[in-house]
């Protein structure tokens, strides 16, 4: 009896079990294997215009083994087409490499491919539901192919140097407005039609007196690391965008002024001349603000800082170095300074017409009449107030 | 056969309904109502929860579907409603099933994958619908705390970087846009239908019909929240955001140091959508099985059911578009029809004498 209600179970059973493993083998999206023989990891992409088409820059991580460690060379690989998927199947035709930018964290657009039209460029990134639109976004000085070919003295691979710059610690130091690819479309987009992001420059090491990496760990070519001297690299300007084209550059004391609006700079300082010396003020807390008032339309920058002091250029008495408050009339001079970069920042938006402060977002969700009653771009009908409170603590 | 009890019920319109709607509706409700979004959506919901209201009521009976329909029909007329059942369980299954398969290309693989890694699911799907329809309580018990707990994971992750005021200014689509919307994303409404073939198999206690249109308003909430989330991460660029579920959890700050964790909650719930994307199967095989009286074995209508739902997917696999037209602009209204109004007429069904 039992025999019977078993054997007549059976089918069901091997179906189930059947089903279980395909099933199992259907989610596991072939067990996550990459072969790395047959694919091309791209770390980041550098996408420079011609006049008639479009160059791509892929750096292709190379994983290396052996008995120090390993780590990660990287390959460029470029290619031109007229357009940006023409330019990936050349690097297929070329490599033989199966072009994948699930891991792809950087795009870094040349300053002609920006100055022309950055939407364009990022349009096949927005298309593909194979590419993270978490990946960060950035102009470079130059082209982005000089740029990721040149040699890291901090890292194996120039993107991943590039990378570090935009971490969330130095987003905090307000010397950096990093940008990702959704948040630059969703501006570029929007009712504002503005955008912004990090533009980048490469700088000789030695110049900017950086500790070079030791010799014989990286990079991909020996001959032109004998070449070109090893570089870092700073985004302590910030390019703006209005209708897809890059219209300006802001200034680093600019840059820091937007973050400090943004109240997003835990461990950044300002610097500010008072008491005839320079001095360098620590930021413990900063508070940012924008308030936008219709009746009459006015903007009003608000930015609060507590603060001590952490150097000054010239020699001060020990009972002074002890004593990490700084004065009023230091924090007064902070104030200014801030106060002047945030109008002329405002001033730069308005000439450039890039709202990257989201007022006309702000506008159109809050008081969309008054947002289609504006006559002209909506930063040159504002007047604008600033407030900067700086405070020292011990 | 077995019966299903009202928490099943329950937690049919409270965790498993709601999954099939996070998909593509997003980003094709903002295609028509832009950041009113959340407007038409509400409409079918109500509709909806009316019309579970009703066949609630009409559920009192505690007869089943063929049986209902034979009182008021006859035999053959009953037979005949069943078939057109069946047919609009088979029509309206095909969209889900793209849905279904796209999601698992484009999310679960980071290239193209050939159409063969699909195909697993149609044998899941035949031996699901070989099953008795009433027979799925058991499953959303097992099913609904893996939706609540994928759900309530992935929104964990999601809140944090959606700006609500993206929702503003409410009304800015105007009417035409509320109108378009509301037909494009009517194929999503048909869990009234369903509920249909569960008739007669639950015992029907005092309060079950408000109960239940209660937790479809619920989960429909539970909806509503996440269409709020998404188009507060996503705001201008929601129209471009597909797979709208996979999506919203990845820019939790702490992704990048742990890498995708939101991808334990996208899996619960992609498991729980697997089943909900074969039910419009499994309901036209019990109304293959009811039109014929029976002869019609189970197996044999889950095998013919699933060869013709994994024609049509062939048939429209690279016409994405043209599926969309005829389903959104052409056919839309077929929706709203089967799935919502023919489910709410039968409270006006002759009621045969209820069982003891």
């Amino acid at each position: 009896m039992r025999a019977e209600r078993f054997f007549r179970r059976l089918p069901a059973r091997l179906y189930l079990l059947l089903l279980a493993v395909v099933v199992f083998s259907f989610f596991s999206n072939d067990f996550g294997l990459v072969d790395i023989q047959k694919t091309a990891i791209i770390l980041s992409a550098g996408i420079d215009r011609s006049e008639d088409g479009f160059y791509l820059t892929a750096q292709i991580a190379v994983p290396k083994g052996g008995t120090d460690g390993g780590g990660t060379n990287a390959v460029n690989v470029c290619a031109a087409g007229d357009t940006l998927p023409e330019c990936v199947e050349g690097i297929y035709a070329q490599t033989g490499w199966v072009p994948k930018f699930i891991f792809c964290d950087l795009l870094l657009l040349g300053e002609a491919a920006a100055e022309k039209d950055a939407v364009a460029c990022l349009d096949f990134f927005l298309r593909s539901e194979y590419m993270p639109d978490s990946s960060l976004v950035a102009v470079c000085e130059g082209t982005a192919h000089a740029v990721l070919s040149t040699q890291s003295a901090v890292d194996e691979a120039a993107s991943l140097a590039v990378e570090k710059l935009f971490t969330d610690a130095a987003e905090k130091s307000g010397r950096v407005c990093k940008m990702t690819l959704r948040e630059f479309a969703a501006g570029c987009y929007g009712v504002t039609e503005s955008g912004y992001m990090p533009y980048l420059s490469a700088l000789d090491a030695e110049q900017t007196g950086s500790a070079g990496k030791e010799s014989g760990q990286g990079g991909q070519d020996g001959q032109s690391a004998e070449k070109e001297p090893p570089k870092v690299y700073t985004a302590a300007r910030t390019a703006l965008f209005f209708r897809g084209r890059m219209q300006g550059v802001l200034t680093p004391q600019q840059t820091l002024a937007f973050q400090l609006l943004r109240g997003k700079v835990y461990a950044g300082t300002v610097t500010a001349e008072a008491e005839g010396s320079r001095v360098s003020l620590g930021i413990l807390q900063n508070d940012g603000g924008i308030r936008l008032d219709v009746r009459p339309l006015r903007a009003e920058f608000s930015v609060t800082l507590h603060v001590r002091t952490t150097g000054k250029s010239a020699p001060d008495a020990l009972p002074e170095i002890s004593r990490s408050a700084p004065s009023r009339a230091q924090c007064a001079a902070a104030e200014n300074a801030i106060a002047a970069d945030l109008t002329s920042l405002f001033k730069t938006c308005e000439e450039t017409g890039c709202d990257m402060f989201g007022l006309g977002r702000t506008l159109h969700r809050l008081h969309p009449n008054e947002f289609s009653a504006l006559h002209g771009p909506l930063l040159g009908e504002l007047s604008l107030s600033v407030r900067v409170r700086v405070f020292g603590a011990g | 056969m077995k019966e299903l009890s009202a928490r099943q019920l329950y937690f049919y319109f409270l965790c498993i309904a709601p999954v099939g709607k996070l998909i593509l509706m997003p980003a094709q409700l903002v295609s028509g109502a832009k950041n009113d979004l959340l407007f038409p959506a509400l409409l079918h919901m109500l509709l909806s929860a009316g019309a579970v209201f009703c066949v609630m009521l009409a559920a009192r009976a505690e007869k089943p579907l063929p049986e209902l329909l034979s009182a008021a029909f006859g035999r053959i007329g009953a037979a005949a409603i069943l078939f057109l059942f069946a047919a609009f369980f088979l029509f309206a299954a095909v969209f889900p099933l793209t849905e279904q398969m796209l999601l698992v290309q484009s999310v679960y693989y980071d290239t193209l994958p050939s159409i063969l890694s699909f195909l697993p699911f149609f044998l899941f799907s035949a031996y699901f619908c070989a099953r008795p329809f009433a027979e799925n309580g058991r499953i959303f018990d097992l099913l609904a705390p893996l939706s609540a707990l994928g759900f309530l994971g992935l929104m964990v992750l999601a809140v944090p970087s959606a700006d609500f005021s993206a929702l503003l200014p409410a009304g800015a689509a105007g009417g035409n846009g509320f109108l378009l919307a509301a037909c494009e994303s009517a194929l999503w409404f048909f869990d009234p239908a369903l509920l249909l073939l569960f008739a007669g198999r639950f015992r029907y206690r005092s309060g079950m019909a408000w109960k239940t249109a209660a937790f479809s308003l619920l989960g429909s909430a539970a909806v509503l929240f996440f269409l709020a989330v998404f188009y507060g991460i996503f705001s201008d660029l929601a129209l471009r955001q597909t797979f709208a579920f996979a999506k919203v959890s990845k820019y939790f700050s702490a992704i990048t140091v742990l890498g995708r964790i939101d991808y334990l909650f996208l899996c619960l719930l992609t498991l729980v959508m697997a089943f909900y994307a074969a039910l419009p199967l499994q309901a036209c095989c019990a109304c293959l099985h009811g039109g014929t009286n029976g002869k019609l074995p189970r197996p044999a209508a889950a095998c013919a059911v699933n060869a013709a739902a994994l024609a049509l997917l062939l048939l429209t696999r690279f016409r994405y578009a043209a599926l969309q037209e005829w389903l959104m602009h052409k056919l839309f209204w077929i929706f709203p029809l089967f799935g919502v109004l023919l489910p709410a007429l039968t409270l006006l069904l002759r009621r045969p004498r209820r069982a003891r």
